[in-house]
């Protein structure tokens, strides 16, 4: 079997298996229901919050605010996915261990079950944007050519989110119980950090910057430029898009070599110190 | 009921709250995760504010509403799920074979959660509070006290009742929580005044929290009155009533539940 094919196969049996976790629980109405409810909430909490302060008026704010929220959805269910996967299969499912000594690689398994999420996590975006354009009449004024960069930007904006997630994953190969907590704030982290709701410039000093190198804030207000013509964090605000593209794809590349090593890393310790099938939860 | 049935049920009503307030302590991770997880939200919806520019008053009241959210999370995670927990270690099981009431196991559950997370609300609040700097004007300490220990025991009466109800809805607790946290933020005004959702108040009022959270603003800052959903003796009303009423059907669902466990061979049966 050709290398490809293999990776192709591994990869759509992980996915398969994250889909069904995530779905087999119920019928298919109420997953839907299940499965936006979260998101959509959090997406109207903070539409309500711009809406009171506001008085109501709509101004440039809100559509930054929408895709900002819509894409940091991403960022926190593909990581939150990855890492959670090491701590359910090892702790409640106890199968890691058996995925381990399989000849699937742990890199692709944990590929396919963060893809899940992504899957879901795109339909709640999607309707969250449609929401905002049919309801709060929120118009996209994007750049040229932005057909173009939509897709490229998505796509390595996306990687980005997996690149991140190995490295939560790595983390949860090598702690106990505290993964669970780790995870669920690394997601709130990224949420002040990566200007999803505000611009980082809203916090002073160091935490002000410290954005500028995460992937994800690249990503989301790149993708606010092509599509309402502008960013919102004044640090990339006269950066051209193709600048911005270029600085993704370097960190990314960074970010994924570290990672990478790391994940590893992490991996052999575990092996080593027996914490593949550790049980810390009861 | 006689007087040593008593003294067995208080005994088994300390003995239940022990855990909660004192083991769940000894797990460090566990109390840095309860402060820490509501304030890096507090931080985001405060940072909000702040950047559209709203008053000191609207970082109070989200600053509030995280630190109400740890009863929610307690309420739903540690209370509503946990009869489904205990099946799933066998405990439950031990527990309608001793001479007490399950009630008594739940109330116990009751006290010591409430301990247990008064304590990281209050340092949600406390860091909250030097975060962003915030004003307290308190217009009536009485009414304050009464509005806030009337929301924890209708807030866990309904705990209560939603743990008999979980466990007969089964393998679906774990999404079931997941499924009533962001909803319900959204639902009862968590992090912005309730009064903005028109109608919909009215419906989430079945909520404690939603009444509870409002009049607790209103006693609090300065605005809170101005944004206030009902007059807070209204609210204090309500949460008598709730509270009633949820003790009620917690003793009721209870009592279904135990039934219909041992009716269908249920009691052990785990992953179902």
């Amino acid at each position: 079997m050709g290398i490809i094919k293999k990776f192709l196969n591994d990869f759509k049996s992980s996915f398969y298996l994250g889909w069904k976790i995530e779905s087999n629980w119920t019928d298919p109405l109420l997953f839907f229901i299940y499965s936006l409810a979260k998101p959509l909430s959090s997406a109207f909490i903070l539409i309500f919050m711009y809406m009171i302060i506001s008085q109501g008026q709509m101004n440039e704010m809100l559509p930054h605010l929408i895709i900002g929220n819509a894409l940091h959805l991403y960022t926190a269910n593909v990581l939150f996915g990855m890492a959670w996967t090491v701590i359910d299969d090892r702790e409640f499912y106890e199968t890691l261990k058996y995925i381990y000594i399989s000849p699937v690689s742990m890199f692709q398994f944990l590929a396919g079950r963060g893809f899940a999420k992504y899957l879901i996590t795109t339909i709640s975006s999607f309707i969250i944007i449609i929401f905002g354009f049919i309801f709060l009449n929120v118009r996209f004024t994007p750049i040229a050519s932005w057909y173009i960069y939509f897709p490229i930007f998505l796509f390595v904006g996306s990687i980005s989110l997996f690149i991140i997630g190995y490295f939560f994953a790595g983390i949860n190969f090598l702690i106990s119980r505290q993964g669970s907590f780790l995870t669920q704030s690394a997601a709130g982290v990224f949420l002040l950090l990566t200007g999803a709701i505000f611009p980082i410039d809203t916090f002073p000093g160091f935490l002000g910057k410290v954005g500028i190198y995460i992937p994800q804030t690249i990503w989301i207000d790149g993708m606010r430029k092509i599509l309402l013509g502008d960013g919102w964090n004044s640090f990339f605000i006269n950066m051209s898009i193709n600048r911005m593209l270029s600085m993704l794809i370097i960190e990314n590349i960074i970010y994924f070599i570290i990672i990478f090593l790391f994940f590893n890393f992490s991996l052999k310790i575990a092996r080593q110190r027996g914490l593949i099938d550790q049980r810390t939860m009861g | 009921m006689n007087k040593e049935y008593i003294i067995r049920n208080l005994k088994a009503i300390l003995g239940r709250a022990y855990p909660r307030v004192i083991a769940a302590n000894r797990e460090y991770s566990w109390i840095i995760a309860d402060i820490i997880l509501p304030l890096l939200s507090v931080i985001a919806y405060g940072t909000l504010y702040k950047f559209l520019g709203a008053s000191k008053d609207f970082l109070g009241f989200a600053v509030l509403g995280g630190a109400m959210s740890a009863f929610w999370l307690n309420v739903l995670w540690d209370m509503a799920s946990q009869l489904y927990w205990e099946k799933m270690s066998g405990n439950l099981q031990l527990y309608i074979l001793s001479p007490i009431s399950l009630v008594s196991i739940l109330l116990g559950m009751s006290i010591g959660g409430m301990l247990a997370t008064s304590l990281r609300a209050a340092a949600t609040l406390i860091v909250g509070t030097f975060i962003f700097k915030l004003d307290f004007s308190l217009i009536n300490i009485t009414q304050l006290l009464l509005v806030f220990f009337l929301t924890l025991a209708a807030l866990y009466g309904l705990g209560m009742m939603l743990a008999s109800l979980y466990l007969i809805w089964g393998r679906e607790a774990w999404h079931l929580s997941e499924f009533f946290q962001e909803p319900v933020y959204l639902v009862s005004g968590m992090y912005f005044p309730v009064k903005f959702l028109g109608k919909v108040g009215f419906f989430s009022s079945l909520i404690p929290l939603t009444v509870g959270l409002d009049g607790l603003r209103q006693l609090l800052f300065k605005e809170g009155a101005t944004f206030g959903f009902l007059s807070v003796n209204i609210e204090i009303l309500i949460l008598i009533i709730l509270t009633v009423i949820y003790a009620l059907l917690a003793i009721y669902y209870l009592k279904k539940m135990e039934y219909l466990a041992r009716k269908e061979g249920k009691l052990t049966i785990r992953w179902e």
